[in-house]
């Protein structure tokens, strides 16, 4: 074999080796992205816990760093949108750990507010990737928005870690912002989460997202869509049934991105309050 | 400058001890137990200043002593300190921003040392420079290879051109040699036939030959230019082979210097492990002999580098195309500009006069003397008992060795007289305002002379001192330890004031060893007077030397396994307090217990006793900022036996008294067991005087995990149990724990709204409760 054939056999080899590969790993990441979508909750058990509501999801990779959770402990039931550092792979493995620690901290059932499951679950963060507030450590997080309803009392809470969350009532938005502070060791001291406690009128609807929608690049000049507009576009659709508002954000967001890539997960979960639904 | 933080690698038992911070407030301690490698910190700290190590602080491993200390300028300007010309340009903007500088100290095999800067952000340019100093080297090195491969092919084509050259000449003398036979056989030819063969053959010989020459020259002409080019790259050659010489004399003299290295040191290990006299001598002639080859080696190697540096620069400057000399002079131009530029051991030497004096105070050197040799003062023999504090003495009295030359004994005696009142004067004010004693106690010191009992040194003169206090006039040693301590140690501070005016830090070697407590106590007080003027970093083991509500100025020092006096020192500071043994902190210990003894907590009424010291620390300092509306006096009994024992001595002195516990099992059995033994009759009381908390595992739960982090553990880690789970998991001291929260709470003015919700909540329900149980 002369040395040209025998160069053009060993570069065949390999493209084939490193074709092998990447199917190997993808379908192993598709794998994995069936094991993540098992532990968000069905679709069952949030129509049957929020009865309207929509959940606009759309992972930017195979797997996701965003996440939802849902669940009902005794009258509360309790909701939480997050979003994890990083995407893909890295946002995928801080979700089952957020989504493991929410059962745990909740199943628990030593909180006592919203906030105090974020102080939970931050302490079960810091715990599990060894967080001490040291230079060389690991400084992956959550910021989360979580909220509780108490369908005995009506009483509703929110805690947020930097994620915030929208209430559309009576044509107003309430913006209620979280705690500067991830769920995750930051930079200054860990202080407790704040707790807001809101009084809920009928036929309200909560928005709670992660950055996805505002940060994606798009548009005639290529710039982020941002909060105010995502607002405008809230305060403009809340009227609209639940399903049909997540098909307009779809729209716009689809719209808006053009032929921009998708930059992040994208995540926004809206319920409205009905009284005689619970 | 103020030192700020130290770390010290390869020190007698120290490995590493990682960054230690001194106190802010210019007192630290050092705890710990006999052999933990407490002096050594301090050794090391002493070690870095005057660069002096001794035999026995090298560690068995080979390895060499480096100490880095941080210092932080306080007001200084560090470009102000050097020739500007010298500093480089990045680093004076680096200098600009300073708040702190760090030096590094480290020795070598011959025990010397060079002490450099070793601020990351200077040493990176140092760093950029021998990197670039590197891929110069490696290009030159490059250059020089493909040189000697080029020279290779050059010469080899050189030869080859030779060859063909020679082959070709061969083969045209051949052919004119044939085209002369034939020529004379021409010339011999009569037959027309013949001759025109021949002149047939001498025409095609002749073509072939006229062929043949003009190959011959082409060969020749080739030869002629492989020859140029040889000659070409024979100068670069030269140039190389001196650069490749140069290298690999610095390669041998390394070699050579590691070598003696190990040498020295084996010569060091028998020097020490003989005993005989004889056998001692010759080792010591040995080493001596080994470490003057070392020292030349050393400069050999110094030399070896420079040289190597000019040869590579020169090479690349030849085989840019420069000629050698104008390439030469450059290159040591170059050079010389280099070295005027300050270097990271520049600076350290620079620095390291404006950093503060380390005095170093140890019982052994640094007490005064009953008497000393006159001989070993002039001689300075630093390893004579008391030598320190009888030359803190002389400097003092502003003595040279010329005052003892006098050879009049009656001024002599006369001079002594008149220094030893003025020394005596300074010493009791000294002694009244920081001691708070009103003994006059009056140094005298004398010079006589050996007698006959000791024929030895018969007839040497020696110092001989003395304490007099009203008619008493005994020996230093013959005085209280007390007195004999403070003394010296006005003498230290003393001489020092006299020999420097710069900032000091005071290192000192177990103050007050084997002093009562209250003197101990005194030295500490000495200490609070002297912190404005000198940082001190002190060792002891023992309690009275700490103070409790200060423990972030300990440092505690232990062996990395308890059990094993061999494995290595490891330093922890105040946060890490609870991660040190039990014999580490037994100083703290016995001085939590002591602080209990001082309270006067039992009172007629509203007695509340709790299950341990602990809780009592924990309760006693919530309630103080809980504000509680009722007076109640906790008190803290030791363990489980301890509350029936407490509510037996309360009962029989009639004072009233409650039982606060929190945890169950035994807890709640001994609870029951006072409930039958003292309220059998009435068990309504009972209910009203005894309150056990069952699902409060320890005090420490009643506060909310953030609140245990920040106040009581003082470090931030995730926590996921509850923290009295957290305690026993990882294995924590609660006394220290507690210790730590009372200092905190005390030094940052920490009030009850500072806790947080759920901490604010449990305390109140707590102390609601209590506040019931009593009315």
């Amino acid at each position: 074999m002369s040395p040209e054939i025998e160069l053009q056999s060993t570069i065949n080899t390999l493209k084939y080796e490193i074709h092998r590969q990447r199917r190997e790993l993808t379908e192993s990441i598709r794998y994995a992205s069936y094991i993540q979508k098992a532990l968000l909750p069905s679709p069952v058990l949030f129509k049957k816990l929020l009865p309207d509501h929509f959940v606009l999801f759309q992972p930017k990779d195979i797997v996701s760093g965003d996440f939802y959770w849902i669940t009902k402990k005794k009258s509360e039931i309790i909701i939480a949108v997050a979003d994890c550092t990083g995407h893909g792979v890295p946002g995928a493995f801080m979700s089952i750990l957020g989504i493991t620690m929410l059962n745990e901290v909740v199943g628990r059932g030593s909180f006592t507010s919203a906030g105090s499951i974020l102080n939970q679950l931050r302490e079960g963060i810091m715990k599990a990737l060894s967080q001490t507030g040291e230079e060389y450590e690991q400084k992956d997080g959550i910021d989360m928005a979580i909220c509780i309803f108490d369908t005995k009392s009506n009483n509703f809470q929110y805690a947020g870690a930097f994620n915030p969350m929208y209430i559309i009532q009576n044509n107003k938005l309430i913006e209620i912002n979280g705690d500067k502070m991830p769920i995750g060791i930051a930079a200054e001291e860990e202080k407790s989460f704040t707790t807001h406690r809101i009084k809920l009128e009928p036929g309200s609807t909560v928005y709670l997202f992660s950055d996805g929608f505002v940060d994606q690049f798009g548009g005639p000049n290529g710039k982020k869509f941002k909060y105010q507009p995502f607002r405008n576009l809230l305060l403009k659709i809340s009227e609209l049934p639940m399903h049909r508002q997540k098909e307009e954000l779809f729209y716009a967001f689809e719209k808006w991105r053009g032929n921009y890539p998708q930059l992040d997960d994208l995540l926004i979960v809206g319920f409205r309050y009905h009284v005689e639904n619970y | 400058m103020k030192l700020k933080a130290f770390r010290i690698r390869n020190f007698r038992s120290i490995v590493d001890s990682g960054w230690n911070y001194l106190a802010y407030d210019n007192i630290t301690a050092l705890i710990g137990q006999n052999e933990s490698g407490k002096t050594s910190v301090l050794e090391a700290l002493y070690s870095f200043y005057n660069g002096k190590i001794s035999d026995d602080i090298l560690r068995s491993d080979m390895t060499f002593p480096i100490v880095n200390c941080t210092f932080i300028l306080e007001g200084e300007k560090l470009a102000d300190l050097f020739n500007s010309a010298e500093i480089p340009e990045p680093i004076r903007e680096k200098f600009l921003g300073k708040e702190e500088l760090t030096l590094i100290r480290e020795w070598k095999a011959d025990r010397s040392s060079i002490i450099s800067i070793g601020d990351e952000d200077i040493l990176e340019y140092y760093l950029k420079k021998e990197e670039e100093k590197r891929s110069f080297e490696l290009v030159v090195q490059n250059e020089i290879t493909e040189l000697i491969n080029r020279a290779d092919t050059i010469i080899s084509e050189m030869q080859l051109a030779e060859q063909e050259q020679l082959d070709a000449r061969n083969e045209m003398n051949h052919w004119q040699l044939q085209l002369e036979n034939v020529k004379r056989t021409l010339k011999k030819a009569r037959n027309a036939d013949t001759r025109s063969n021949l002149e047939n053959e001498y025409d095609t010989i002749q073509k072939t030959y006229i062929q043949k020459e003009q190959q011959f020259a082409a060969k020749q002409k080739k030869f002629e230019e492989k020859k140029q080019l040889t000659q070409e790259i024979s100068e670069k050659v030269t140039v190389a082979k001196k650069c490749l010489d140069a290298i690999e004399n610095t390669r041998t003299a390394l070699n050579d210097l590691d070598y003696l290295g190990k040498q020295l040191k084996e010569a060091e290990h028998i020097y020490e492990i003989f005993t005989n006299e004889k056998e001692k001598k010759n080792a010591l002639q040995k080493l001596e002999k080994l470490h003057g080859e070392y020292h030349r080696i050393r400069k050999i190697y110094s030399e070896c580098q420079e040289k190597e540096i000019l040869q590579k620069l020169l090479t690349d400057k030849v085989f840019k195309g420069q000629n050698y000399k104008a390439a030469e002079a450059e290159a040591l131009t170059e050079i010389q500009n280099d070295k005027k530029i300050l270097s990271p051991e520049d600076f350290g030497t620079i620095l390291l006069k404006y950093i503060p004096v380390f005095d170093f105070f140890e019982d052994f050197s640094s007490l005064l003397p009953n008497k000393i040799d006159l001989e070993d003062i002039l001689l300075e023999n630093e390893h004579t008992e008391g030598f320190k504090a009888v030359k803190n003495f002389l400097v003092i009295a502003g003595l040279t060795s010329d005052f003892f030359r006098e050879k009049n004994h009656r001024i002599l005696k006369q001079k002594i007289e008149n220094l030893n009142g003025e020394i005596t004067i300074d010493f009791q004010d000294y002694w009244r305002q920081n001691v708070g004693k009103d003994n006059k106690i009056r140094l005298n010191f004398e010079l006589e002379h050996y007698d006959y009992t000791e024929p030895e040194k018969s007839g040497k003169p020696y110092l001989e001192f003395w304490i007099k206090d009203r008619q008493e006039r005994l020996y230093p040693k013959q005085r209280s330890r007390g007195v004999r301590w403070f003394l010296s140690f006005y003498l230290e501070l003393k001489a020092t004031s006299i020999q420097n005016s710069v900032k000091r830090i005071l290192l000192i070697d177990e103050p007050g060893l084997s002093l009562h407590a209250r003197a101990q106590e005194d030295v500490l007080k000495v200490f609070e007077d002297l912190k404005g003027s000198m940082q001190i970093v002190y060792c002891t083991h023992s309690p009275h030397l700490v103070d409790v509500n200060k423990l972030y100025r300990v440092l505690a020092v232990q062996r990395a396994d308890e059990n094993d006096e061999n494995s290595e020192s490891v330093i922890l500071d105040s946060k890490s307090l609870p991660e040190a043994s039990t014999d580490t902190l037994s100083p703290i210990y016995s001085l939590m217990g002591a602080k209990v003894n001082e309270q006067q907590f039992i009172q007629q009424k509203n007695n509340i006793i709790v299950q341990d010291t602990v809780t009592y620390f924990f309760l006693q300092a919530m309630s103080e900022i809980f504000n509680l509306n009722k007076s109640v006096h906790f008190i803290p009994a030791s363990g489980i036996n301890g509350i029936q024992t407490l509510a037996n001595i309360l009962t029989g002195w009639r004072l009233d008294f409650y039982i606060l516990l929190f945890g169950n099992g035994e807890l709640k059995k001994a609870a029951e067991d006072i409930r039958n033994s003292h309220f059998l009759s009435d068990p309504k009381s009972a209910d009203k005087k005894i309150k056990v908390f069952d699902d409060i595992a320890s005090v420490e739960n009643l506060f909310s995990t953030i609140d245990f982090k920040r106040y009581i553990l003082q470090k931030r880690v995730g926590i996921t149990e509850s923290n009295s789970d957290y305690i026993i998991t990882n294995e924590l001291s609660r006394t220290l724990l507690a210790s730590g929260f009372i200092s905190h709470i005390k030094e940052h003015n920490i009030s009850f709204e500072d806790f947080d919700e759920d901490t604010r909540r449990n305390f109140s329900e707590l102390f609601n409760a209590i506040q019931s149980m009593i009315e």
